[in-house]
């Protein structure tokens, strides 16, 4: 609920064209680091077992 | 209130180190990390879907003019004259007409492309005769005692409308071992059928041509020309590369769309290289005349662009034919294509005799009857094809040396000889083939296709000038040209390893100038583009 509060205190008009495209970009790359970050964890606990 | 644009920068980065330093040696470890990467992703797959709804939004409001339904009309006009061109063409006749040329060269090429069906190229030749009222009976193929056979077998399924040949199939495989040469004993048979039946053949022509006419409201291929140079005229005014051309080409990667803002390094090239430092381009009254010149330019670039991409079949027919081109013409058919066509009529004469002995006509001076003597009759017929088959290769060298020589003089221009080829499939897919070495039939098709494309442009300028005996340094006359008209220009921007440079600089400030002009703006074009890959993924 937190988060979600926090979201709708940007404001998006704010961001040129180019800002929204690059935010967008940025943010897709980031949600690729967390997913392999995440294989490679898991991929340690498999190593354990 | 915070920009989101600095606090995901901040917080991606402040998230990652985060992350990086997280311990991980134990299980309790790692599940608190895994626990910590899901909670930020959910939080990030929200912020995700928000903008991407934001940005579809945004890209909704930015209009992109669409192209109008004028040229779509225009585009129908256009088939429809080029129709009537192909009816009217004056070089050719009712052979190139009728596209039996097209199907001689499938047939006359069988074996060598390894084509699937046999049977379609037969039927297409059937239809067409059809189409002239010709209803063709087994009784008409009788070049050798094997084409007969097979043709009745062929006729019979085509005749009760079966859809499987398989039939026929097993015919020709027992045929082909007696008999190898069947298909273009098949082929030659056909020829004989499209010679004899000249006159329906053109009197169906003239009712097509007459039909034509009045439909476009024209009187002969002259007037079509014409409107079809109109026509073309319009839809290039018209059609010229809109916005979402722009658009499209930039999704398809063939236009780079960053390249166009200002101060990019492709869009400084262009302007520096082309337009002379003595004229300001913020004087708009001195870059209107500028980009007037360019977009000529462009058209004319594009024009000796796509004439590069066949100046092999240029030197080959100077080299082949340059020779027949007389400062007066010839007038009628020469004499080695009389004779050659006297060869074949005498020969197919003496083909038709023996066929009716082998067919039980009249005993000959063998002991006609016995299964032995009939053999040798159609081993006899075999050979007398094969040397038709060597006849007709004559005639149709001599035929095309005649039709060069009569309808073209020794002044003959690149843009004759595109409408030559473009006159005669049969001729202009063998140069193909021998000029770019291709043993795949797609391929010639698709040279071929391109290649009438570029010849039927009534509108092509460049090529008009170029002789076909004579050397024409064609990058010097553009040149000389737009250095008149204030471009930066030299001979050497349109040599053959450097032109599409050229062009694509043209077309980066033309593009430029479009979109300049227009509702939109350069960063929104880059938006929508980038957009457009954001939402499709």
């Amino acid at each position: 609920m937190a988060n979600k509060k926090k979201q709708v205190e940007f404001d998006l008009s704010e961001l040129s064209l180019d800002e929204l495209i690059e935010i967008h970009n940025d943010i897709s790359e980031f949600l690729t680091y967390l997913e392999e970050k995440k294989e490679e964890v898991e991929s340690e606990d498999n190593k354990d077992e | 209130m915070n920009s989101f644009y600095t606090f995901i920068k901040k917080d991606i980065e402040a998230k990652k180190n985060s992350i990086e330093s997280l311990p991980t040696k134990s299980i309790t470890a790692r599940k608190k990390v895994i626990s910590t990467i899901n909670s930020v992703k959910e939080k990030y797959e929200v912020y995700l879907e928000n903008l991407t709804k934001y940005i579809a939004a945004k890209k909704k409001n930015i209009i992109i003019p669409l192209d109008s339904t004028e040229t779509l009309e225009l585009k129908e006009t256009i088939k429809g004259l080029e129709k009537a061109r192909f009816l009217l063409n004056p070089y050719n006749t009712y052979v190139e007409k009728m596209g039996f040329d097209s199907l001689l060269y499938e047939i006359d090429n069988y074996y060598t492309f390894n084509f699937n069906s046999l049977n379609e190229i037969i039927n297409a030749f059937l239809d067409k005769f059809e189409l002239a009222g010709i209803k063709l009976t087994s009784s008409d193929f009788n070049y050798t005692a094997y084409v007969h056979e097979y043709m009745e077998s062929f006729l019979e399924v085509r005749e009760a409308k079966q859809k499987s040949y398989a039939r026929v199939s097993n015919i020709f495989e027992q045929i082909y071992w007696a008999n190898p040469e069947l298909i273009e004993h098949i082929e030659l048979n056909f020829r004989k059928l499209i010679r004899i039946n000249e006159k329906k053949f053109n009197n169906y022509i003239a009712k097509e041509q007459s039909a034509i006419k009045n439909l476009y409201k024209i009187t002969g291929y002259s007037s079509c020309i014409r409107k079809l140079s109109d026509a073309y005229f319009e839809i290039n005014e018209g059609g010229k590369e809109s916005i979402s051309d722009i658009l499209n080409k930039a999704l398809n990667k063939e236009v780079d769309l960053e390249g166009l803002r200002p101060g990019q390094k492709m869009r400084i090239q262009a302007y520096n290289t082309l337009v002379p430092i003595r004229i300001d381009i913020k004087d708009q009254k001195a870059m209107a005349k500028v980009y007037e010149a360019l977009e000529k330019l462009s058209d004319n670039v594009e024009e000796y662009i796509e004439y590069l991409d066949f100046i092999e079949l240029f030197h080959y027919f100077k080299n082949e034919y340059g020779k027949f081109l007389t400062p007066d013409g010839v007038k009628g058919p020469s004499k080695e294509l009389t004779e050659a066509l006297g060869a074949i009529i005498k020969k197919e004469e003496e083909l038709a005799k023996l066929n009716a002995r082998i067919s039980g006509g009249k005993k000959g001076f063998l002991d006609f009857g016995s299964e032995k003597d009939t053999k040798i009759l159609k081993a006899k017929s075999v050979n007398i094809a094969k040397e038709l088959s060597a006849c007709y290769k004559t005639y149709d060298e001599e035929y095309f040396k005649n039709v060069v020589a009569t309808n073209f003089i020794n002044v003959m221009t690149a843009d004759d000889l595109f409408t030559l080829y473009y006159s005669f499939d049969f001729f202009k897919k063998k140069a193909i083939q021998n000029v770019y070495n291709l043993e795949e039939y797609e391929k010639i098709v698709e040279l071929s296709k391109k290649f009438d494309n570029f010849a039927q442009n009534p509108n092509n300028i460049v090529i008009t000038g170029i002789s076909v005996l004579n050397e024409t340094n064609v990058p010097r006359i553009i040149a000389n040209k737009y250095r008149l008209s204030d471009i930066n220009i030299s001979e050497d921007d349109l040599s053959e390893e450097v032109v599409k440079s050229l062009y694509n600089r043209i077309k980066t400030i033309l593009r430029v100038k479009k979109i300049e002009d227009s509702s939109i703006t350069i960063e929104e074009l880059c938006f929508v583009a980038k957009a457009e890959k954001i939402l499709n993924k």
